[in-house]
């Protein structure tokens, strides 16, 4: 029995052996990939310890994978920016916020309760920090009127350090919230005004509209008139011929400028 | 000649070790056939749906079943093949496989039990989600968040099938989580709300999808399927942050 024992003891351990392995697999020095000169190492889409402790070995592998697209994306499109001499203007960057939020229609309600929770939850961050065994007493001070009680677990996995709490932007009313809306709007103008370069020459044949209006329609008892769906389906072919061209060029960047050098992140 | 002696009985030694070692940690045969977890022996066929075949075990998948001692696919039929691992058909007739690559239905149709048969009712609601992420520089994010529902009707039971599709754009790499539930309402009644599964295999670029379905025996008047964003994880590089999210439910109502 002791023998017995004694093995699985051996089993455990070589097992327990394997999984650190894979948990470390990479050195976060090796370079995973090229896009054209620039390296990109694994230490610039690892995740972070806490965080991957809450996944699965398959989810880590998804999520690293989905980091390092994130970042051959972004150098694609920074140079093709800098290539296109693309810019965006202080003026297209606000007409770009202010169309955003007047499309979301936030009401002063939904403005206000955001801005309470960004303050409660830099609160009670900033509390938990102080006090890590007060999260459940925290939680009915601070936050238990706002969010559940499964989001503040999360906040407190998630953003478990001073210095990723000074990543968060914390707001006080609208203008705040379109400040810091200002980074990603006009990443949105630049990827507008490059999609615009790429598909500059798509167009839609009236040829290509009938026969898609034929299409839709062939099982219809009473079809609408062709005039009426017109404006419609030539927008809808325009679409996705747009969405096809910015797709194959896409695939054509990475064709001639990426190279996956790790065998693990090869796949897609 | 001692020496060789001496050589030998150490072999013989070093066997014995071996051997009395092996088999001190090899546990007799434990369990009945097609049984584990030694020794409380209750575990039969790893857990996994299978049946006792001569002694080993026949595992139901690949539309494999026991006939007479024997573990085959599709009764031991020569004239059937196995549709993607779940229903087995005659290749001369048309037959639909629910998953994977075998036979399809045309878009208007689905797969009931091995047949094609008509969707009874399709609709789609699209409306714009939006997402305010703290995180420096990200802020307002606007997603739109789309339900498909199909019903159809499969030998008395109804099945409702629902897709939500969510197109995320460019953003696509930043959200690391997407959590979505969904619901069915009729005549007042109601399912609990499901978190969908992750159906990404359709969608287009930048866009990601859940899935989840129903089987129900009545006639669901007023059927309304209803997606709610539950959550989203923007992934920033040093870390990730849940969204604030506003207009989370779609509401997407059956055609009379």
């Amino acid at each position: 029995m002791r023998q017995i024992k004694l093995n699985y003891f051996c089993i455990v351990n070589i097992l327990l052996f394997c999984m650190s392995s894979l948990a470390s697999r990479l050195d976060p020095n090796s370079v995973i990939a090229f896009v054209k000169e620039r390296k990109i190492t694994y230490n610039e889409i690892k995740l972070d310890i806490k965080y991957a402790s809450t996944l699965t070995l398959e989810q880590i592998k998804k999520q690293e994978q989905r980091r390092l697209w994130r970042k051959i994306d972004d150098i694609v499109f920074q140079e093709a920016v800098h290539d296109y001499h693309i810019r965006a203007t202080e003026s297209e960057i606000d007409m770009q916020v202010d169309e955003t939020f007047e499309k979301a229609n936030l009401s002063d309600e939904q403005i206000h309760k955001i801005c309470r929770i960004s303050n409660a939850i830099h609160d009670a961050l900033i509390a938990l920090y102080q006090k890590p065994s007060a999260a459940q007493e925290i939680y009915q001070e601070k936050l238990s009127s706002l969010i559940s009680e499964d989001d503040w677990k999360t906040w407190q996995t998630l953003i478990d350090s001073p210095e990723k709490l000074k990543r968060l932007v914390i707001c006080n009313d609208i203008n705040d919230l379109k400040r810091n809306s200002r980074e990603s709007a006009k990443n949105d103008v630049l990827r507008a005004k490059l999609n615009k370069i790429i598909t500059k020459d798509v167009n839609v044949s009236e040829e290509e509209i009938v026969r898609a209006y034929r299409k839709r329609y062939k099982e219809a008892k009473v079809p609408p008139e062709y005039t009426a769906v017109h404006n419609e389906i030539y927008l809808e072919l325009l679409e996705n011929k747009r969405q096809d061209v910015i797709s194959d060029w896409k695939k054509s960047q990475y064709k001639n400028k990426v190279k996956i050098i790790n065998d693990e992140f090869k796949e897609s | 000649m001692k020496t060789k002696n001496t050589l030998f009985r150490l072999v013989l030694l070093g066997i014995y070790i071996l051997l009395s070692g092996t088999a001190l940690a090899w546990p007799p045969p434990p369990c009945s056939p097609c049984i584990t977890n030694w020794p409380a022996c209750d575990v039969f066929c790893g857990g996994q749906p299978a049946s006792c075949c001569n002694q080993s075990c026949c595992y139901h998948t690949n539309c494999k079943s026991c006939v007479n001692g024997a573990c085959v696919v599709c009764g031991g039929d020569p004239n059937l093949l196995c549709c993607d691992g779940k229903t087995c058909y005659d290749p001369n007739e048309k037959h639909c496989c629910e998953y994977g690559d075998g036979t399809t239905c045309s878009n208007d149709e689905a797969c009931c039990n091995g047949m094609c048969v008509p969707k009874r009712k399709v609709a789609s609601a699209t409306e714009a989600l939006f997402a305010y992420f703290l995180v420096e520089g990200v802020g307002l994010r606007p997603y739109n968040h789309t339900v498909h529902e199909i019903y159809y009707s499969c030998i008395n039971i109804q099945t409702i099938s629902s897709i939500v599709v969510m197109r995320f754009g460019p953003d696509i790499n930043n959200i690391a989580t997407w959590v979505e539930k969904h619901k069915y309402s009729w005549n007042g009644d109601e399912t609990d709300w499901v978190t969908m599964t992750i159906s990404d295999g359709l969608v287009g670029e930048g866009e990601g999808a859940r899935g989840c379905s129903v089987q129900i025996s009545v006639t669901p008047d007023g059927l309304k399927g209803i997606g709610k964003c539950d959550s989203l994880l923007w992934d920033y590089g040093g870390g990730h942050a849940p969204g604030i999210i506003t207009n989370a439910e779609v509401d997407c109502a059956m055609p009379e």
